[in-house]
C-alpha cells in the first residue's frame, strides 16, 4: 500500500509543483529505517588476511581522525574505522594492494599497502579537507576523462561550466554573449570535416539528439537543447575523450555524460539557492564620428559610379552646412547608436530543490526558474524546468527508476552579427546596425515646426536614396521597437523527457536493466523584420520587399530502449564488472518552414505569413533515422594492479547504406566498435611499495597509473538519407509539382570512423599535495563524410556523399594541480590545464589542385564561408585554413605602385578579361608567382583557426568561511577571421566605420596601411586578405567568486551561504573585435571566423544559498 | 515490446532463455526494413504504377530540360557564325565563341556551358520512368500512361542526342543508375549513329502518339512594378514530340528517307501549317531611312497570318512545336540568364513595362555577327506594287534586306550609347522546335534525297496544292532520272495526295517571313537564280547536275535557317550536321563539307581547326 501510495504522492507532486512542505509530510510519515538493513548479508568467501595498521591525522593540523572509514579497495566486506586516537587496524585478504579511505568533509584516498603480512608496516594517512577538488573515488579510472561535479554555478547552461573548469578536456567555444546560447565543444581536435564534430550528450545514460547541425532562423542565434536542462539538477559532468567504442557509431566526437541530482539520503533535504546579477555592455569597436563620417561620406560619393549625373550640390542634403536650412537638423546629430541597441542587463535564477525518500523509494524533485537578458536589447530568455528524480524498490529483486522533466524556455531574439551576404536582405541585426548607422542621423524624426525632435521613430534614412534607394539602412531603435512581440521574434522550446527503468536483480552479481526513454521537443521560432523603420529592398530578381516573416515549428521525439545484463563480482584478486546489452535509438525530426515577403501592404500589426504575401515560400525537413546496438563491455583487474577494459559495439543504423562497411547478419550491414584500454596502478605493486620503504627519495609518489588505449568510434552524422535513391519533391514552374532524381544511393555508405591511441598516466606526489594527470593521443579518422565527383558524369548529379579522406588529431592534455597551502583555516589550491592538438588533412577523395606558394599543387578544395573560397581544405594542413591573398601595406605613391608588378604596375584581370592596374592607395596584395598579375593564383594559407594550447587556470582559496575561486581560461596561437571589421573597415560602401578608417589613403606620398576607399571596391582592396585574420590568442578571468558560508546551526536552517560572482572582469588580447571567444556555427570549416555577435560583457552576480 | 521485456523479467529467473528471448526478438526485427526510414520530403524507389504517378515524374524530366536550356542554347549558339563576342563577354562564352574551350568537365574551374551530367540527369530520370512505368494502365479502354512514357523516350533520344552532337562520343546507357556502384562502371560510348540505332527502334513504335498535356501551367507573374501580366505556359508545347526526335536522329545521321518519313508524319498527325508570317517594314521605317519604297503595299492582307514577332511572345508563342518555358523568377521556378547575355533584363524588378529601355543592359555579353546582318541585308524584298491587285504579275523588289532581323535585333540607345540587342528571349522561353523548324529541317532531308525542288517550295511558297502556286520555279532538268517533284509531294512526302493536300492550303514559304512576297512565278525569288548565285558564293563552276543544285540549295536552307532560327541555340549543329551531309554526300572533295563549316567560321579565328571533326566536339572525360 505504502508503495502505491508513494507513487501516488509522487505523480502528484510532479503534476502540481509541489511545496516542500508535501515532500516533508511523506518524509515525516516514513520510517526511520536504514539502507543497511536492506543489503542481503553476503556469504564472504574466507581468503587468507593480513592485517594493516596506521593511523589517520588531519594533513593541516597533524591532528588524529576518528570516524575514518577505511575498506579495501574494491572490495566492501572488508572495513574498518579509525578509534578515537585515529588509529586502524584492517584486516584484509593478502591480495590487497590498497585502501580505500573515504570520511566526510576529507577527500577520498587512495592508499598503496604493503605486501608483507607482518607488522612493520604502519600507514599514516594524511587526510585532506573536502574544500579542495576531489582526487580519487573507490574506483580506477584508465581511461581519459574527467568527471567534476556542479557545485556552484551561474551558468544558463552547464557547456559554459564545463569549459571553465574542464578547461583543456573540451574546448568549449562560448557561441555569443545572449546569454543561453551555449557553447560549442570540440574534444581533442577537430575530428570530422563535413559532419557534426560536437560530442555526443548523453543524460542519465540516453543518447540524445541535441539537433547540433540544425539551423535557427536568426542570424546569429543558436538553438541550445542543453539550455533544457538547468545547470542546478546537474549533479555530475563527465568527459570521455576515448573509450567510447560503446557508443558505436556516435562516438567519435568524444562524449559528455551528464547526470543529473538523485535523492540518495533518507534524510530530507531543501535546497534553494537565489541569484540576481547584471551584465554590462560588452566592449565594441570605436565608430567614427558624425563629422568624420560626414566627410567619409561625401568622400565615397565622389567614387559613386552615376555620380557624375548628379551635379546640384543641395541633391545631397546631409551636405549642407547652413543651420538655417531645413534639413540641417535632421542631418546634424551625433548619435551613438550602441546606446540605443545595448542597455546594463539583469538576469534573475531562482532555484528549489528537495531530496528525501524512504526504504521505498528515493526522490529528487527541482523546480527553477530564469530570467537572463542579453546586453543587446530586446534579446534574452526565460526558463521553467520541473524535473523529478525517483528511484522506487517495487519488488526485494525489482527496482524502478522513474525520471520525469519538463522544461520551457521562451527566447527573445533578433539578428545579430553581420550578414553573411548583403544582397540576399537589408541589414536587419539591430546591434549591427547600430555600428554602421551614420551618426549624423537621429532615432527620431525631427520637427521643423517645434524645432524639436518628436517621440515618433524615424523611418528608413533616405539621404542617400537618390542614388540608390538599396543605401538605406534601417532604424535600429525602429527595428526594436517594431520587431518585438511574442508573435515577432520569439523562439519558444518546450521539453519533456521520460525516463522508466525497471531493473532486476537476479543476485548480488547479476542484474537486468531496462532503460526506456522518451523525449518530445517542440521547437518554435518566428521571425519577423518589421516595415516601418526598415528600408525598401529589392532582391535581385525577385523584387522590392518590405517585411518578412517566417516561422519554424520543429518537433522531435526520441525514443531510446537500453537493456543490460550486468554482471559485477569480485572473485579473489580478480575483480570483474561486465554487461551485455541492446541499444536502440529512435529519432524523429521534422520541421516547417513557410516564410514570406510583403512587396507593398505590409503592417507591423500582422506579423504573419500569409497567402496575399507577394513572396511566400516553403522548406522543411522530415528526418527519422534509427540504430540498433548491441554492445559488451568488460572491466577486470587482478588486485588493483592491472586493469583491463574491453569493449565490443555492434551497429545497424539507417544511415548505412546495404553495402556499408562492417558484418552483414540478418541481411543488414553491422558496423564494428572494438576498443581496448589497459592499465597499471604501479604505485600498488609490491616493488613499488618496497622501493618506496627503502629509498625515501621515491615516497614523494603517493599514486601512479599508467594507461594506453585504443578504440574505434563511428560518427554517423552523414546525410540521413545518403544511401537511399530517392527523388526531390519540388516546384515545375509555380504551382506544378516536379519529381525529380536529387540522389543516388550509395549502398557503401558508412558511419565515419575515428580510432583513438591513448596513452597517459596519473599521479599523485608529495602526499597527495601534486596531482598530474597526462594524456598523449592519435587519433585518426578514415572515412571522412565528404561530397565526392562521380567518376564519370553519367549519373546526372554532380557529386554524392560518400566515405573518402581521412584526417588525423594528435595532441596532449595536461593537468596540474596544487595544494600550495594546507592550514587549518587557509586552503589553497591552485592548478592549470594544457591542451594541445594538431589537426592534419591525411587524404581526400577528389584529385582537384588548388593554389599554393603561387604552385596549383596543392590536393584541396576551398569552401565559401563569409567570403568566396576563402578556406581551404588541403592535404597535409589543417582543416579549415584562412586562404586568401597576402598584403604588404598600401602603395603610398605611384611610383611605388608603377613598379611593384613584374611588368610595372601589378594588375588583376575582370571578368570580361580586361586588365585593371593597382595605383597608389590600393592594396599590396603580394604576387606570390610574380607573374605581374593578382589572380587566384596569388592565394595562399593566410591564417589558422586552431590553436597551440588552450586550457584552463584556478585557484580556489578557503579561508575559515570564505571561498574565493578564480577561474581563467586561455587559448593561444589561433588565428581569427574578423569578419565585422573587414566590413566596419572595408571602405566600400557607405556603412559607418571605425575611426581607423580616418587614416585612410587620400593623397600621393601618404604612408598609411589603410587603402583608399572607392564605392563598389572595384580593385578588391577589402578582398580575404590577411588585413582581415588576427590573432586570436587570450586570457580570460572568468570567474571571480566569493562565497561566504554563514556559521548558523539551527534546527529548521542546515546551512546558508552567500555569494558573489563576477564573470569577464578582464581579458588580455590583441584581437581588435569585441571578444575573442565566440563561435559562428557548429561546423568545423566555420571556426575562427568572427560575424561579431552579440560579445560577452561583464558580469556581476550576487545570491544567497538555503540548505533546511 | 518493453512491457513484455518488463514482464518475462517478473517471471523468469533464467537470464540466459531471456537473453535469447530478447535476442531473438531483436534479430528477427532488425531485418533490413527496420532500417528503412520514409520521409514526406522525399520519395525513395517509387514504383510509379498509379496513374496519378505519371504528371510528377514527367515534369520532373521537364525541369531537367530547364535546368539544361542555357546551357543548350550557348553550346549550339557561341560556336556558331551568328554570333559576335565583345568587351562584356565573360571567359565562358569566349572560350565557347573561339573554340578554347578544353579542360574537361568538372565541379571546379569548368566553363559553366561545359556540364554534360545536366543531360545525364535528364536522361537517367527518363531511363528511371521507362524502366518502372506501368505502361498497360488503362482508362476505359485507353492506355494512359503512353502519351508520359513515348515523351520519357523521345527526351531521352534528344538528350542523347544533344551530347552526342555536343561532346561526339557518349557514355551510353538505358537502365535507370539508382547507386553509386551502377553509375561508377564503365560505359559503352556510342556516337550519333549509335544512338540512332540503339534508341529509333523503340522510338518508332511510338510514332504519331501525342504529346502528353496537363492543360495550362502558370509560371507566375512577371516582375516588374507595374506588371501584373501572367506568363502561361501550355503544358503540350513543353513536351518534346516522338516524331520530331525521329527525324533529327535520322536526318542527324544522313538517313533521309527516314528523317524525312518521321518529320512528315508530325506535320501530317498533328496538321502542322507553316502560316504566314509577317514583318510590317513600316514599323522600322526609322532603321530603313529612305530604302523602303513608296509603292509597298505594307498591308499584306493575303489570307491568314501572324506577325512573325508573336513567336516570341510570352504567353501563346506562335510557331512553337516544343519549348523549354522558364519561370517568372526565381521563386517561380528554373530561370534562365539568357536574355541577360543578349541584353535584356527579364527579371528586372524596376524595370517597368517589356519594352522599358531600362530593362535593356549596355553590358550584354553577346552581339550579333557580321555574318548574320550581311546575310540579313543581303536578301531582297519582294512586294506587289500598291497599285496593282493581288493577281498581278508584277513582283518589284527594293534593297532592304530580311525584316526579321529588325525584329530579332532591336537597336536601342541608353546611357549615350545605341547597341542592339536580341530579343527572343525576351519570354524567357527556348524554343526546340518551331513549325519553321520542322518543315526547314524536312526540306533537308528532301533536298538530299535528291529533290531540291521540293525542298526549296519549303522556302519559296510553302508547299500547297493552290491553283495560283503552278510550280514553275520547278527545274526538272534531269526529270528523266528521277521521280517528278509532283509524284515525290504526291507519293513520298505526301503533302497534296488527295487526302491530305486541303490540310496544307494555308502552308506559305518560310523565306517570305523575312522577304514578303516570294511566291508565284513572278517575283524574283526563283530556284535558278538563287542556285546560280549561290554556287557563285561557292566557288563552284555549275556543272548543270542536280549534285550542284542539291549543294546549293542546301546552303539556301543552311541560311534560311539562320535568317529564321538564329540565337536559338541551332545554328552550330546546324553547321556541323550540314558539313556531315556534304561529307558524307562526297560530291566535290572528301572534305568538302568540314572545308565549307572552317570557312564558315573562319572569321572567329578558331584556336583548333575545324577542318577536323573532332575539334567539333567539346572534351568529355
Amino acid at each position: 500500500m505504502r508503495r502505491l501510495r508513494f507513487l501516488i504522492i509522487s505523480f502528484l507532486s510532479f503534476i502540481i509543483i509541489p511545496t516542500p512542505a508535501i515532500a516533508q509530510d511523506d518524509d515525516a510519515t516514513s520510517e526511520e529505517t536504514t539502507t543497511q538493513k536492506k543489503l542481503k548479508r553476503v556469504v564472504v568467501p574466507s581468503y587468507p588476511v593480513k592485517e594493516v595498521k596506521g593511523i589517520c591525522i588531519d594533513a593541516a593540523t597533524k591532528v588524529p581522525l576518528a570516524g575514518i572509514m577505511l575498506n579495501a579497495l574494491g572490495n566492501d566486506n572488508f572495513t574498518a574505522m579509525t578509534d578515537d586516537n585515529g588509529e586502524f587496524i584492517i584486516k584484509v585478504p593478502v591480495y590487497t594492494t590498497a585502501l580505500y579511505v573515504h570520511s566526510p568533509q576529507y577527500l577520498s584516498l587512495q592508499v598503496s599497502i604493503s605486501e608483507r603480512s607482518d607488522n612493520a608496516q604502519r600507514l599514516e594517512i594524511r587526510m585532506l579537507p573536502d574544500k579542495f577538488l576531489p582526487m580519487f573515488t573507490k574506483e580506477t579510472n584508465i581511461v581519459a576523462s574527467n568527471t567534476e561535479s556542479i557545485t556552484n554555478t551561474t551558468a544558463h547552461t552547464i557547456e559554459e561550466d564545463a569549459g571553465e573548469i574542464m578547461g583543456a578536456d573540451v574546448r568549449t567555444l562560448i557561441r555569443s554573449g545572449n546569454p543561453g546560447n551555449g557553447a560549442a565543444m570540440f574534444i581533442r581536435g577537430l575530428n570530422s570535416l563535413n559532419a557534426n564534430a560536437q560530442p555526443l550528450i548523453v543524460i542519465d545514460g540516453v543518447i540524445q539528439d541535441m539537433q547540433q547541425t540544425r539551423t535557427s532562423l536568426h542570424d546569429g542565434d543558436y538553438t541550445n537543447l542543453l539550455l533544457n536542462i538547468n545547470p542546478e539538477d546537474i549533479d555530475k559532468v563527465t568527459v570521455l575523450k576515448n573509450a567510447t567504442a560503446l557508443y558505436g557509431a556516435k562516438g567519435s566526437n568524444g562524449v559528455i555524460l551528464i547526470e543529473t541530482k538523485r535523492g540518495h539520503s533518507m534524510a530530507t533535504r531543501i535546497d534553494a539557492n537565489v541569484g540576481v546579477g547584471v551584465s554590462l555592455q560588452p566592449k565594441l569597436p570605436t565608430m567614427m564620428n558624425a563629422s568624420q563620417y560626414r566627410v567619409y561620406a561625401s568622400e565615397m560619393l565622389g567614387t559613386y559610379p552615376t555620380i557624375s549625373q548628379f551635379t546640384d550640390p543641395t541633391t545631397f542634403k546631409f551636405l549642407i552646412d547652413d543651420p538655417s536650412k531645413y534639413y540641417y537638423a535632421m542631418y546634424h546629430n551625433e548619435t551613438d547608436w550602441t546606446k540605443e541597441v545595448y542597455h546594463t542587463a539583469m538576469s534573475q535564477n531562482y532555484n528549489i530543490n528537495v531530496q528525501g525518500g524512504d526504504d521505498i523509494g528515493m526522490y529528487n524533485l527541482s523546480l527553477g526558474y530564469t530570467d537572463g537578458q542579453s546586453t543587446a536589447r530586446e534579446n534574452g530568455f526565460n526558463r521553467l524546468n520541473v524535473r523529478f528524480n525517483t528511484d522506487i524498490s517495487i519488488l526485494r529483486q525489482l527496482k524502478v527508476r522513474f525520471d520525469m522533466s519538463y522544461t520551457k524556455i521562451n527566447r527573445d531574439v533578433f539578428d545579430g552579427g553581420a550578414p553573411a551576404d548583403f544582397d540576399a536582405a537589408p541589414v536587419s541585426s539591430p546591434t549591427f546596425l547600430a555600428l554602421i548607422k551614420s551618426p549624423f542621423l537621429s532615432p527620431y524624426t525631427y520637427n521643423n515646426v517645434s524645432r524639436y525632435f518628436s517621440s515618433t521613430l524615424s523611418e528608413a534614412d533616405d539621404y542617400l536614396t537618390m542614388l540608390d534607394t538599396d543605401l538605406s539602412l534601417g532604424n535600429p531603435t525602429a527595428v526594436l521597437k517594431n520587431g518585438s512581440g511574442i508573435n515577432k521574434n520569439r523562439v519558444e522550446t518546450n521539453h519533456f523527457n521520460t525516463v522508466i527503468a525497471p531493473r532486476f536483480d537476479f543476485n548480488s552479481w547479476l542484474s537486468l536493466t531496462e532503460t526506456f526513454s522518451y523525449t518530445l521537443d517542440r521547437i518554435s521560432q518566428r521571425y519577423y523584420r518589421p516595415n516601418n523603420g526598415m528600408p525598401l529592398f529589392l532582391i535581385e530578381g525577385i523584387g522590392s520587399v518590405q517585411n518578412k516573416a517566417m516561422s519554424m515549428f520543429a518537433k522531435e521525439t526520441s525514443i531510446s530502449s537500453d537493456t543490460r545484463l550486468q554482471l559485477q563480482k569480485q572473485m579473489g584478486p580478480h575483480s570483474l564488472n561486465a554487461f551485455v546489452g541492446l541499444r536502440y535509438l529512435n529519432f524523429a525530426y521534422d520541421n516547417n518552414q513557410p516564410e514570406g515577403q510583403y512587396a507593398n501592404a505590409a503592417n507591423d500589426k500582422t506579423p504573419n505569413i500569409s497567402t496575399n504575401m507577394d513572396f511566400y515560400d516553403a522548406t522543411g525537413a522530415n528526418d527519422e533515422w534509427r540504430s540498433l546496438t548491441w554492445y559488451a563491455n568488460a572491466d577486470y583487474n587482478y588486485r588493483n594492479r592491472y586493469y583491463l577494459q574491453a569493449t565490443l559495439a555492434m551497429e545497424g543504423n539507417s544511415r548505412f547504406g546495404s553495402e556499408a562497411k562492417g558484418v552483414k547478419i540478418a541481411g543488414v550491414k553491422w558496423g564494428i566498435f572494438p576498443g581496448v584500454q589497459l592499465g597499471w596502478a604501479v604505485s600498488n605493486e609490491a616493488w613499488f611499495q618496497s622501493l618506496n620503504a627503502q629509498h625515501s627519495t621515491l615516497s614523494f609518489i603517493n599514486y601512479l597509473l599508467l594507461k594506453a588505449g585504443w578504440d574505434l568510434s563511428g560518427n554517423d552524422d552523414i546525410s540521413n538519407y545518403a544511401a537511399r535513391t530517392s527523388f526531390g519533391i519540388s516546384k515545375y514552374l509555380w504551382m506544378a509539382t516536379a519529381a525529380q532524381l536529387d540522389n543516388i544511393g550509395n549502398e557503401k555508405i558508412s558511419c565515419e570512423r575515428t580510432s583513438k591511441f591513448n596513452f597517459g598516466f596519473k599521479a599523485s606526489l608529495l602526499n597527495n599535495r601534486i596531482g598530474i594527470d597526462f594524456d598523449y593521443y592519435i587519433h585518426r579518422t578514415n572515412d571522412l563524410l565528404t561530397l565526392k565527383h562521380f567518376d564519370n558524369l553519367v549519373a546526372g548529379i554532380d557529386n554524392y556523399w560518400s566515405n573518402g579522406g581521412s584526417l588525423s588529431n594528435t595532441g596532449f592534455e595536461l593537468t596540474l594541480t596544487t595544494k600550495p597551502v594546507v592550514a587549518k583555516s587557509l586552503q589553497i589550491e591552485l592548478g592549470a590545464s594544457i591542451g594541445h592538438y594538431t589537426n592534419k588533412v591525411k587524404s581526400l577523395p577528389n584529385d582537384s589542385r588548388i593554389y599554393l606558394d603561387g604552385q596549383q599543387t596543392a590536393q584541396g578544395f576551398t569552401s565559401s564561408i563569409y567570403g568566396v573560397d576563402n578556406i581551404a581544405t588541403i592535404v597535409g594542413q589543417p582543416i579549415g585554413m584562412f586562404y586568401g591573398y597576402k598584403t604588404t601595406g598600401v602603395f603610398a605613391t605611384d611610383q611605388e605602385a608603377s613598379t611593384a608588378g613584374a611588368n610595372g604596375y601589378l594588375y588583376l584581370t575582370d571578368a570580361t578579361g580586361a586588365h585593371k592596374n593597382f595605383y597608389a592607395g590600393d592594396m599590396h596584395f603580394v604576387d606570390i608567382n610574380g607573374d605581374g598579375e593578382i589572380s587566384e593564383a596569388d592565394r595562399t594559407i593566410i591564417g589558422n583557426p586552431n590553436p597551440d594550447i588552450y586550457g584552463n587556470i584556478f585557484a580556489n582559496v578557503n579561508w575559515k568561511n570564505l571561498t574565493l575561486h578564480l577561474g581563467f581560461n586561455y587559448s593561444l596561437g589561433n588565428d581569427i577571421f574578423n569578419y565585422q571589421r573587414s566590413i566596419l573597415e572595408g571602405g566600400s560602401n557607405f556603412y559607418n566605420q571605425t575611426t581607423d578608417m580616418t587614416n585612410r589613403w587620400r593623397t600621393e606620398g601618404q604612408q598609411t596601411n589603410v587603402p583608399r576607399i572607392s564605392y563598389g571596391d572595384p580593385m578588391g582592396n577589402s578582398r580575404f586578405s590577411d588585413r582581415w585574420i588576427e590573432d586570436g590568442s587570450y586570457l580570460r578571468l572568468r570567474t571571480l567568486r566569493l562565497t561566504y558560508k554563514v556559521p548558523v546551526s539551527l534546527s529548521w536552517l542546515q546551512g546558508l551561504s552567500l555569494w558573489a560572482e563576477a564573470n569577464n572582469l578582464f581579458t588580455i588580447t590583441h584581437y581588435l573585435g569585441s571578444d575573442p571567444e565566440f563561435s559562428a556555427s557548429n561546423a568545423v570549416l566555420y571556426q575562427g571566423i568572427d560575424p561579431g555577435n552579440v560579445a560577452q560583457g561583464r558580469t556581476f552576480t550576487f545570491g544567497m544559498r538555503i540548505n533546511l | 515490446m518493453k512491457t513484455m521485456i518488463n514482464k518475462i523479467n517478473m517471471r523468469s529467473k533464467e537470464p540466459i532463455s531471456l537473453l535469447f528471448i530478447i535476442c531473438s526478438l531483436f534479430f528477427s526485427v532488425a531485418c533490413s526494413d527496420m532500417f528503412e526510414t520514409e520521409s514526406d520530403r522525399q520519395v525513395f524507389d517509387p514504383e510509379l504504377d498509379q496513374k496519378t504517378d505519371s504528371m510528377f515524374y514527367t515534369l520532373g524530366i521537364l525541369k531537367g530540360l530547364q535546368q539544361v536550356a542555357d546551357q543548350y542554347v550557348m553550346t549550339g549558339e557561341m560556336r556558331g557564325d551568328l554570333v559576335a563576342t565583345n568587351i562584356y563577354t565573360e571567359t565562358d562564352l569566349r572560350e565557347l565563341a573561339d573554340f578554347s574551350l578544353n579542360s574537361q568537365p568538372s565541379a571546379i574551374n569548368s566553363n559553366k556551358f561545359n556540364q554534360p551530367y545536366l543531360y545525364y540527369r535528364i536522361i537517367n530520370n527518363c531511363n528511371y520512368y521507362i524502366a518502372h512505368r506501368d505502361t498497360t494502365l488503362l482508362t476505359g479502354s485507353r492506355k494512359v500512361a503512353i502519351p508520359e512514357y513515348a515523351e520519357a523516350l523521345a527526351v531521352r533520344a534528344w538528350a542523347y542526342m544533344q551530347l552526342a552532337k555536343t561532346y561526339g562520343e557518349v557514355p551510353f546507357y538505358t537502365d535507370p543508375l539508382v547507386s553509386i556502384g551502377d553509375a561508377n562502371q564503365n560505359f559503352p560510348t556510342k556516337d550519333l549513329q549509335g544512338i540512332c540505332d540503339a534508341l529509333a527502334p523503340e522510338l518508332i513504335k511510338f510514332s504519331g502518339t501525342p504529346v502528353p498535356t496537363y492543360g495550362n501551367i502558370s509560371a507566375g507573374m512577371l516582375n516588374g512594378t507595374t506588371s501584373s501580366e501572367e506568363k502561361i505556359i501550355q503544358s503540350d508545347k513543353a513536351m518534346i514530340p516522338v516524331d520530331a526526335v525521329l527525324g533529327d536522329l535520322f536526318l542527324e545521321t544522313n538517313q533521309y528517307e527516314q528523317a524525312a518519313k518521321y518529320y512528315f508524319n508530325y506535320i501530317l498527325v498533328n496538321k502542322l501549317v507553316a502560316e504566314q508570317a509577317y514583318v510590317n517594314p513600316s514599323s522600322y521605317r526609322q532603321e530603313l531611312a529612305e530604302k523602303l519604297p513608296t509603292d509597298a503595299d505594307v498591308n499584306t492582307g493575303d489570307g491568314d497570318y501572324f506577325t512573325w514577332s508573336s513567336i516570341f511572345s510570352i504567353s501563346n508563342p506562335k510557331d512553337i512545336v516544343s519549348y523549354i518555358p522558364l519561370a517568372s523568377n526565381e521563386l517561380r521556378g528554373v530561370t534562365t540568364e539568357l536574355p541577360r547575355y543578349f541584353g535584356y533584363d527579364f527579371y528586372s524588378t524596376t524595370g517597368g513595362s517589356s519594352n522599358s529601355t531600362q530593362r535593356y543592359l549596355v553590358d550584354r555579353q553577346i552581339d550579333a555577327s557580321q555574318t548574320y546582318y550581311q546575310l540579313s541585308q543581303k536578301q531582297e524584298w519582294y512586294y506587289v506594287p500598291r497599285t496593282q491587285n493581288a493577281a498581278a504579275n508584277i513582283v518589284k523588289t527594293a534593297n532592304i534586306g530580311d525584316m526579321r532581323r529588325f525584329v530579332t535585333m532591336r537597336s536601342v540607345s541608353k546611357q549615350d550609347s545605341i547597341f542592339s540587342i536580341m530579343t527572343k528571349f525576351f519570354s524567357a522561353n527556348v524554343p526546340i522546335y518551331r513549325t519553321a523548324t520542322i518543315y526547314l529541317r524536312l526540306a533537308e532531308a528532301m533536298n538530299r534525297m535528291g529533290q531540291p525542288e521540293a525542298a526549296f517550295a519549303i522556302l519559296k511558297d510553302g508547299i500547297k496544292d493552290d491553283p495560283s502556286s503552278i510550280y514553275l520555279y520547278f527545274h526538272p532538268s534531269d526529270y528523266d532520272e528521277r521521280m517528278g517533284t509532283l509524284e515525290f509531294l504526291d507519293k513520298v512526302v505526301p503533302f497534296l495526295s488527295m487526302e491530305n493536300s486541303a490540310i496544307f492550303v494555308n502552308n506559305w514559304g518560310i523565306h517570305s517571313r523575312g522577304t514578303n512576297y516570294t511566291q508565284g512565278a513572278f517575283t524574283g525569288y526563283q530556284l535558278d537564280t538563287l542556285v546560280t548565285q549561290k554556287m557563285a558564293e561557292l566557288n563552284i563552276t555549275p556543272m548543270g547536275n542536280l549534285k550542284d543544285t542539291i549543294n546549293a540549295v542546301e546552303d539556301l536552307i543552311c541560311d534560311e535557317m539562320a535568317l529564321e532560327l538564329a540565337f536559338e541555340g541551332n545554328r552550330f549543329g546546324d553547321l556541323t550536321r550540314i558539313a556531315r551531309h556534304k561529307n558524307h554526300a562526297g560530291f566535290y572533295q572528301s572534305n568538302y563539307g568540314s572545308k565549307w563549316l572552317a570557312d564558315k567560321l573562319a572569321y572567329k579565328n578558331p584556336k583548333v581547326s575545324l577542318l577536323e571533326e573532332k575539334n567539333w566536339y567539346l572534351p568529355l572525360k
